[in-house]
C-alpha cells in the first residue's frame, strides 16, 4: 500500500462512496489501510487524510517529518513496537478496532501490535492462537497489569484502603496462577483502550480555578520536576504520570517492553512530534469536506492547529466548540440530504452545549460541592474550547467502570468483575458506598482510595469517527451506543431524533 | 517541622464542665441545626435545595458552580448537617424558612434513599450561574440568572496585598474552616485561604509560623450533640502545614499544634469552631 497515494483525497471520491459503504478496506487488498509500518522510513507530510465511516479524517503536522529513525517511529524495545504501532494516523493517532482485526487478518501474531505483553487477555497464552488476543481484536482493548497492592513513585507499596476479588475473569489473567492476583508477584490485570497523541495541546497545558491547588482534591497540583511548574492529571486514563515524557517512558518501559531506558533526546523527539500533530475528521459523504467556505469553524485539524489553548469553553464567549449555526440553514446548491445532515449535526451541537440534564452520582464531580444531581449541560463536563475534555484537571467517575452505573447500551460481557470492599475507616465510594462491583477500579489502582474505584482521566472528542469503540474499555461500539449510554445513565429522556443528531455531531469532529 | 501535643487535657476539662453547666438543653430558638435528608426542587431557572425538620421546610441553597464560588450544597444518598440562623425578615425561598448564614456538612456514608428530587411547583430561583452555558448568547436572552454579588479583588490584587504586607512585617492571620468531620480544603474559599498563607509567609523572613488545628462539636435544635473524631484535630492542622511546605514555607519554620477537646458555641454558628490557624510569632 502506498500511504502517498492515500493523502488529500479529494472529496469528490468520498461523496460518490454511499454512507456507509465507505469501509477502511477500499484500498489495496492485503495491507490495512493506511497503516505506518514500525520503521516504514517514509516522510510524514504536512498533512494527511485517511478514510473512515463517517468520511475523512485528518491529521496535520506543523512540520514535515522525517520519520528514519525517528523515536516516535521506531522501536525501541524487545517486541518490536514503536509509538507508532498503537497511535496510527488513520486512527486518529490512536488505534480503531476494525485496524486491529485487518492487521490480525494480514500479519497474525507476527505484528508486534499482538505482542503477548499486552496485546494478548494474558501473556501466557499461545501467540498464534486468535482467542488469546480476543481483547484486542474484540474490543480493542490492551492488558493493563497493575502491581497490587499499588506502588508509590518510588516504589513503595501504598496500604490501599480497600480489599480486591476477583468475581469473573473472561479473559483468565487475573485467576491466573503466574500473572493473577494470587501470583508471586499480585497484578490487578484490566483492559483499556488507547488514547490519541494528538492535540497535545490542548490536553497537557494545565489549568486550574484554584492556583496551585487540584481544584477537585484540595491538594496540591503535581509539580513537573523538569519545568518546576504546576500540572494537572490530564494524561493516561488513570493519571499515573503527569508529563507527557513520562507518558513515553512509561509506553516504552512497558508497551515496548525495553530493556533499559532510552536516551532524554528520544524521549525529547517523541514529544516534540507529538505536540505538534493535530487530528479531527475533515469530512463528511454528506456535509462535505470541513476546509470549504461555511464549515463551521471547529471542524478539521487545521482548527485545532491554529487554535488556542487552553481555553474554558462552557460558555459563550468562547463556546467549547464555536458555533454550528452556519449549518443550520440551507445554503445555495445545498442537496436536500446534505441540508438535512448538516442541520442534525448543528442540532446535535445543541443538544450538547445546551440542553439540561441531571448529572447524578458522577465522583469527583458531584461529589465536589457542584450538588449531586446537578443540572446542567454535557459541556460542563467536555468543556475545553476545541477538543471537549475536562477543563478542571483530574479523574471522574461517570459511571461506564463500575458495574452498577453501567447499563444496557455497553457491551461488558467480556471484561473481568471485581469486587471491592472498603474500610470502615476510609471513606467509600460518595455515591455505590464500601462494597460493590466494578470492571476496572480505574485511578485506585494508583491511590488505592477507595472514592476513586471506577474514576478516570476524561478523553479527548476529536476525530472519534476514526477510532472506535468508545470509553476507556472499549464499552460502546459505535458512537450510538455512546449517546444511548448518557441518555440512560442521565435519564436524559433524548428523543430519537435528538439521539441521532447528537450521534452525528460527534462523528464529524 | 515541630509537632507538640499540647496538654490540654486538663483545661479542656474544666472549660467542657464550665460549659455544660451553662449550656441550653438544645440549640438557641433562633438557630436551626439538624440533620436532614435534602430536598431537591426542579425550580426555574436553576434548581434550588431544601430540607424539611419538624413539620417545616427550609431552604438551604442554589444549584452554583465551582466557578461562581461553591456554597456545597448537599447531595441526595447522602445526609446534611445544616447549621443555620433563622431570618426571620426574608421572604420564604423555594417555600422554605431562610438560614443565613447557613453551613451545610455532606455526610459520607451512602444512604440510597435519601432525599428527594421533585417538581418545581412554581417556585422560581435566581443564583449566580444558569443552567446553560455561561453568558449571553448571540441574540438571545442570557440563561445566566446573576445575583447582585458584591466584586470580590481578583487573585493578583489579593497576592500583592499579601505580599506587601509580608514586605512591611504586618501581621497577619489566615483561619480555614471545614465541613463537619471532614479535612478537605474545598474551593475556592480555603483553598484561596491556604494559598494565600503561603504567600505570606513563604514572603517573610523569620517569622516562625504556628499552625493549630481545632475540631468541633454542633449543638444540633434537638438537643442532641455531634462530635468531631478526636484525630481531626492533628490531621487538619498537618494536612495544612504540608500544603504550606509544598507551597515553599521552609519546614523548620513551622511548628503544628492542635487541641484535642472540641470545640462549640453553644449552638451558635458551631462551624466556625471547625477550624485551623495559621500564626506568624516573632
Amino acid at each position: 500500500m502506498n500511504r502517498t497515494g492515500q493523502r488529500v483525497l479529494a472529496f469528490s471520491a468520498i461523496a460518490s462512496v454511499l454512507i456507509g459503504c465507505l469501509a477502511l478496506n477500499t484500498f489495496a487488498a492485503g495491507v490495512t489501510p493506511g497503516w505506518w509500518k514500525e520503521s516504514a522510513g517514509e516522510r510524514f507530510p504536512l498533512e494527511l487524510r485517511y478514510p473512515n465511516a463517517h468520511g475523512q479524517v485528518g491529521i496535520v503536522s506543523v512540520a514535515p517529518v522525517d520519520t528514519r529513525g525517528h523515536p516516535f517511529f521506531e522501536p525501541m524495545g524487545t517486541n518490536g513496537r514503536a509509538c507508532v504501532t498503537c497511535h496510527q494516523p488513520a486512527n486518529s493517532m490512536s488505534l480503531a478496532v476494525e485496524t486491529v482485526r485487518q492487521r490480525w487478518k494480514e500479519a497474525g501474531a507476527q505484528d508486534p501490535l499482538f505482542a503477548m505483553v499486552d496485546g494478548a487477555n494474558c501473556p501466557n497464552l499461545k501467540p498464534d492462537d486468535e482467542r488469546a488476543h480476543s481483547m484486542l481484536l474484540k474490543h480493542g482493548l490492551f492488558r493493563i497489569g497493575m502491581p497490587w497492592p499499588p506502588r508509590d513513585a518510588s516504589g513503595k507499596p501504598i496500604q490501599p484502603e480497600f480489599s480486591i476479588a476477583v468475581v469473573k475473569d473472561p479473559a483468565g489473567c487475573n485467576l491466573d496462577a503466574g500473572f493473577g492476583i494470587a501470583s508471586s508477584t499480585p497484578t490487578v490485570s484490566v483492559y483499556r483502550r488507547p488514547r490519541m497523541s494528538a492535540n497535545l495541546r490542548y490536553v497537557t497545558t494545565s489549568f486550574s480555578l484554584s492556583g496551585r491547588f487540584d481544584g477537585k482534591t484540595g491538594l496540591p497540583l503535581a509539580i513537573d520536576p523538569k519545568t518546576g511548574k504546576r500540572v494537572g492529571l490530564p494524561i493516561m486514563s488513570d493519571a499515573r504520570v503527569t508529563t507527557l515524557e513520562d507518558q513515553a517512558r512509561d509506553a516504552i518501559r512497558n508497551h515496548m517492553q525495553a530493556a533499559a531506558p532510552v536516551s532524554e533526546d528520544r524521549i525529547r523527539g517523541i514529544v516534540d512530534f507529538e505536540s505538534q500533530v493535530y487530528s479531527a475528521q475533515v469530512s463528511h459523504p454528506l456535509a462535505g469536506s470541513f476546509t470549504a467556505s461555511g464549515t463551521p469553524k471547529a471542524l478539521g485539524p487545521a482548527a485545532l492547529r491554529d487554535g488556542q489553548a487552553i481555553v474554558a469553553g462552557f460558555n459563550y464567549n468562547n463556546p467549547v466548540f464555536f458555533s454550528f449555526d452556519e449549518w443550520k440553514t440551507p445554503q445555495p446548491g445545498d442537496t436536500p440530504e446534505q441540508a438535512a445532515f448538516r442541520a442534525s449535526v448543528a442540532r446535535g451541537y445543541d443538544v450538547f452545549f445546551v440542553r439540561p440534564m441531571w448529572i447524578s452520582d458522577v465522583s469527583w464531580f458531584n461529589s465536589i460541592g457542584m450538588g449531586n444531581p446537578y443540572k446542567r449541560t454535557c459541556a460542563i463536563c467536555h468543556s475545553v474550547h476545541l477538543t471537549g475534555n475536562d477543563i478542571s484537571p483530574g479523574v471522574m467517575d461517570i459511571g461506564v467502570n463500575n458495574v452498577p452505573t453501567t447499563n444496557a447500551s455497553v457491551d461488558t460481557a467480556d471484561l473481568p468483575v471485581f469486587r471491592v470492599t472498603c474500610d470502615k475507616a476510609a471513606p467509600g465510594h460518595p455515591y455505590l458506598g464500601r462494597e460493590f462491583l466494578t470492571h476496572d477500579p480505574g485511578r485506585a489502582l494508583i491511590t488505592g482510595k477507595c472514592f476513586d474505584i471506577g474514576a478516570l482521566v476524561m478523553q479527548q472528542l476529536r476525530g472519534l469517527a476514526a477510532r472506535a469503540p468508545y470509553f476507556s474499555n472499549g464499552s460502546a461500539k459505535d458512537l450510538a451506543a455512546v449517546v444511548e449510554f448518557y441518555d440512560l445513565r442521565f435519564d436524559m429522556k433524548m428523543t430519537d431524533r435528538e439521539k441521532q443528531d447528537l450521534g452525528n455531531f460527534l462523528s464529524v469532529l | 517541622m515541630k509537632h507538640i501535643d499540647k496538654p490540654l487535657h486538663f483545661l479542656a476539662s474544666l472549660a467542657l464542665a464550665g460549659v455544660c453547666a451553662v449550656a441550653p438543653a438544645a440549640a438557641p430558638s433562633t438557630e436551626r441545626n439538624f440533620v436532614a435528608c435534602p430536598i431537591v426542587l426542579d425550580t426555574e431557572d436553576i434548581p434550588c435545595w431544601v430540607a424539611e425538620y419538624e413539620g417545616e421546610r427550609y431552604f438551604l441553597a442554589v444549584q452554583t458552580g465551582r466557578s461562581a464560588g461553591v456554597t456545597f450544597v448537599p447531595q441526595l444518598k447522602h445526609r446534611v448537617l445544616v447549621e443555620g440562623t433563622v431570618q426571620p425578615d426574608a421572604p420564604r425561598m423555594c417555600g422554605g424558612i431562610v438560614l443565613g448564614p447557613v453551613k451545610l456538612s455532606v455526610f459520607p456514608d451512602v444512604e440510597p434513599d435519601c432525599g428527594r428530587k421533585l417538581p418545581g411547583d412554581g417556585y422560581k430561583v435566581t443564583g449566580p450561574r444558569p443552567i446553560g452555558p455561561d453568558g449571553v448568547p448571540p441574540g438571545g436572552r442570557s440563561t445566566a440568572v446573576r445575583a447582585a454579588r458584591p466584586a470580590a479583588p481578583g487573585r493578583a490584587q489579593q497576592e500583592a496585598q499579601i505580599r506587601a504586607d509580608a514586605a512591611a512585617g504586618k501581621p497577619r492571620e489566615f483561619e480555614i474552616l471545614y465541613f463537619f468531620g471532614s479535612n478537605y480544603l474545598p474551593f475556592p474559599v480555603e483553598q484561596a485561604s491556604v494559598d494565600q498563607a503561603a504567600e505570606y509567609f513563604a514572603a517573610t523572613s523569620g517569622a516562625r509560623v504556628v499552625v493549630t488545628g481545632y475540631r468541633g462539636e454542633a449543638l444540633l435544635s434537638n438537643g442532641s450533640k455531634l462530635v468531631e473524631e478526636q484525630p481531626l484535630a492533628r490531621q487538619r492542622a498537618q494536612k495544612v502545614a504540608d500544603i504550606l511546605v509544598n507551597f515553599g514555607v521552609p519546614k523548620d519554620r513551622i511548628t503544628v499544634r492542635w487541641e484535642d477537646a472540641p470545640q462549640n458555641n453553644h449552638g451558635v454558628l458551631d462551624w466556625t469552631r471547625r477550624r485551623v490557624t495559621v500564626l506568624g510569632t516573632r
